[in-house]
């Protein structure tokens, strides 16, 4: 572990230098052990946060009370110290720039995780590929990227939106409620524009995504999602 | 803690232990309701002792993935897979 970024509240990025790297594809996923003294195991997928092209391995991480494997990597781990991880594995949450676009990326949560990576090796691909962003979050202070992402909505790059689901700067442009079949046909690509579609969050925001997506007739097929429960440990 | 339940495609690791090769995209048919899509559109519980793969529309447990001192195993319940692994 090469650096420690906080993101947000609750969240950190673990920077990592992986020297035997194979390399990933933006969306997949690292497994990440951690062994006890007593030989006890814990085990979690986190999302690869940087694109391919970034050089470093950086996995952003939600600490969660209860968990057991994200207080120490987001807390206790020091830079220095060697983690145990296999990867990049999965196919499936998957996004390479020959694949084209449009894209269309729901975030809920730490579910953006992934699309950063996406975004990111978009522009490393010299962009081209249309790209809609619908973030949810519970407050401003929960987005994650914030001025990452605030940099490409900024300079046209990439529509992104945001919906706070709890609180609200004052004043605040993006939508104010838990998203909706409403927002969902307000932000989305039509149909007839053929994206192609990523959804990652808590299960009720991913079914609420892919439901409204399919009434709005979106090819089942061309929606991929990612649920990563309440909570992810 | 609590049971959540997840896409199979977070089940990608112990799959990959399991059957040696990346599992996510390989179509998986429920032999209970004959449902048939990719392995990560099932759903997947991660922390019960192992992991469990159940079938989107019925809910039929598919694989089930025990880690063992040598290694990690899957068992087949209610699942045809292509190539044989079936």
């Amino acid at each position: 572990m090469v650096d420690l970024i906080d993101e947000s509240t609750h969240v950190r990025s673990v920077v990592l230098d992986l020297p035997d790297w194979a390399g990933h594809r933006a969306g997949q996923h690292v497994d990440v052990r951690l062994t006890a003294k007593d030989g006890y195991q814990a085990q979690r997928s986190y999302s690869v946060a940087s694109s391919p092209e970034d050089g470093q391995v950086v996995l952003t991480v939600e600490v969660l009370d209860d968990g057991e494997v994200s207080p120490y990597l987001a807390g206790e781990l020091q830079v220095g110290d060697q983690l145990e991880l296999r990867g990049p594995i999965g196919g499936y949450f998957v996004w390479t720039a020959d694949l084209g676009g449009p894209l269309q990326l729901f975030a809920g949560g730490s579910g953006v995780v992934p699309f950063r990576a996406m975004l990111r090796h978009r522009a490393a691909a010299n962009g081209g590929v249309p790209v809609r962003l619908l973030y949810s979050a519970r407050r401003l202070e929960d987005v994650i990227y914030r001025d990452e992402l605030g940099r490409l909505a900024a300079n046209g790059e990439s529509d992104i939106r945001f919906t706070l689901t709890r609180e609200w700067p004052d004043p605040w442009s993006g939508y104010r409620r838990r998203v909706d079949r409403e927002m969902v046909e307000q932000v989305a690509w039509s149909p007839d524009d053929r994206p192609l579609v990523y959804v990652c969050g808590p299960t009720g925001f991913v079914e609420t995504v892919a439901d409204a997506m399919v009434e709005l007739g979106h090819d089942q097929a061309t929606i991929r999602t990612e649920r990563f429960g309440p909570s992810g440990g | 803690m609590t049971t959540t339940a997840v896409d199979g495609n977070a089940a990608a690791g112990a799959l990959f232990e399991a059957y040696g090769r990346e599992m996510t995209l390989v179509v998986a048919t429920c032999t209970a309701c004959g449902q048939a899509g990719p392995v990560a559109e099932t759903v997947a519980y991660l922390q019960a002792p192992g992991v469990v793969l159940r079938c989107r529309r019925c809910d039929a447990v598919l694989i089930v993935a025990v880690a063992h001192e040598g290694g990690t195993v899957a068992h087949e319940c209610s699942v045809r897979l292509p190539g044989g692994d079936g």
